[in-house]
């Protein structure tokens, strides 16, 4: 195990205690503050922030934990939202090096964007599953946007937990 | 592009591949109906629900003191209130209980026999989850205090859901505002059947009720019983808007249910002890026959 692969794992735990934490917190304050119809998708936001920062090889096994700590909270199967994290990885992985994130709204932009992506694989999938997915789509719409409003916040706290300098970056781990 | 570059590409490419197959797999097993947690998410879920559990209760005695010393209006008031819902809900399991007794004695007569004694359990919510997906309550009763999988969960006011998932301390409710949970359902009034599925704000959708059937706004809705899940006759709401289309041969009927999901603290698990019994009837109905064996 080399020094890059110790910071990988340091930084993961780092990010899933955080995931952790706001899984609680919007769990119990939330709710008690009279918000319980809808929840800030924190999971979809740490994937989308590994997929768009991090060049490791690694990156599908962090959605995997990510996914799995967030089924803790929730019933939503971790399978499905690997499956869909995994995917959208791919395709930002085809589309990151043409996104720089210098300014706030482009985040917020390109992250509704993901969102809408996400969107669509999870529906498809629920509909194999239960049928039409129609009234999902007027939560998620305002759930995304709350979520993207957030990422740029959320980005920066993350920044700091992956921050990657030169000698230890993250690429080529193993 | 150097060759370490390479290396990494094809080791992406080849875990990107085994975790969409591992998380593939996990889909195909995914029901809907109910999860059996292995015993590494049992711990993770244990752990996490105390701390959900013990945020909510420090939450409550901020808010508990907020309006006992620094409001100090309401907390009497609340009080009663409590006890008066407690009150309830004593006697509502008293008339379920009542009904499980009717229902056994005409079995009894009709020679079919089986015993449904409902035993209730009263658990406090320490945690929701309501993502766009699935409307889900956490609450602190386990697999020890004797609870089991796809047991129903009532209040006074009505159904509130069916137990999930379910670690030694801790249970997930998937609750009826959940389009995952369909609840077979009657019209109180004209005994029509339909399938009660969540929608959204807070609203249930009554399917599958001919035009024909004559609803009116306000009719009380109720569980079946069928589906061997809920007991029969739980309040579940009230109709709140009916469409009719020329065209359909179903009505749209929306449903406000009873049980005020905003402000739910506490819920009752109602369990069925013979559920095993039952279980392991099914099983050995089920059993493929032996043809043609001499003994």
């Amino acid at each position: 195990m080399n020094i890059s692969t110790l910071k990988l794992l340091r930084s993961m735990g780092l990010t899933l205690l955080l995931l952790i934490l706001l899984e609680v917190i919007t769990a119990t304050v939330l709710p008690l503050i009279g918000i319980e119809d809808y929840q800030i998708p924190f999971n979809i936001l740490i994937v989308l922030y590994l997929s768009f920062k991090l060049d490791s090889p690694y990156l599908a096994v962090l959605i995997l934990m990510v996914q799995f700590f967030h089924s803790l909270f929730s019933i939503e199967s971790w399978a499905i939202g690997t499956f869909i994290g995994v995917l959208i990885s791919r395709i930002i992985y085809l589309f990151k090096e043409t996104v720089q994130f210098f300014a706030f709204p482009l985040v917020i932009f390109v992250v509704q964007g993901c969102f809408f992506l996400w969107l669509l694989f999870s529906s498809l999938f629920l509909y194999f599953q239960n049928g039409p997915v129609w009234s999902r789509i007027w939560i998620f719409i305002p759930e995304s946007l709350m979520a993207s409003l957030l990422a740029p916040v959320l980005f920066l706290v993350l920044e700091r937990i992956w921050k990657q300098d030169e000698e230890a970056s993250l690429r080529g781990v193993g | 592009m150097d060759f370490s570059d390479f290396k990494n590409n094809r080791l992406r490419l080849g875990l990107d591949i085994l975790i969409l197959a591992i998380s593939l797999y996990g889909v195909s097993q995914w029901s809907g109906k109910y999860e059996k947690v292995s015993p590494a998410k049992s711990f993770f879920m244990t752990n996490f629900a105390a701390i959900q559990q013990g945020v909510t209760s420090i939450n409550h005695k901020v808010s508990g003191l907020f309006n006992n010393y620094l409001a100090n209006i309401e907390a009497s008031k609340e009080n009663k209130f409590l006890k008066n819902k407690i009150a309830d809900l004593e006697n509502e399991i008293f008339d379920f209980e009542e009904l499980a007794k009717e229902n056994k004695r005409l079995k009894q007569l009709l020679a079919f026999g089986r015993k449904q004694t409902k035993r209730p359990i009263l658990s406090q919510i320490v945690g929701w989850n309501s993502s766009s997906n699935f409307k889900v309550l956490r609450i602190n009763k386990g697999l020890e205090d004797g609870i089991r999988l796809q047991s129903p969960v009532v209040t006074s006011k009505g159904l509130v859901g069916y137990i999930y998932r379910l670690t030694d301390h801790f249970a997930d409710v998937l609750t009826i505002l959940d389009p995952n949970n369909k609840v077979d359902a009657i019209v109180a009034r004209s005994r029509s059947h339909g399938i009660l599925e969540g929608y959204e704000k807070g609203k249930i959708f009554m399917k599958y009720v001919s035009n024909v059937v004559p609803v009116i706004l306000n009719d009380l809705i109720l569980t079946s019983g069928l589906g061997n899940m809920y007991p029969k006759g739980v309040r579940i709401g009230r109709i709140s808007k009916i469409e009719r289309e020329s065209y359909s041969v179903t009505q749209h009927i929306e449903i406000t249910p009873s049980v005020d999901f905003g402000n739910l603290e506490e819920v009752i698990v109602l369990i069925l002890p013979d559920r095993n019994k039952k279980e392991k009837e099914w099983e050995i109905l089920n059993r493929p026959l032996k043809l043609g064996s001499k003994n």
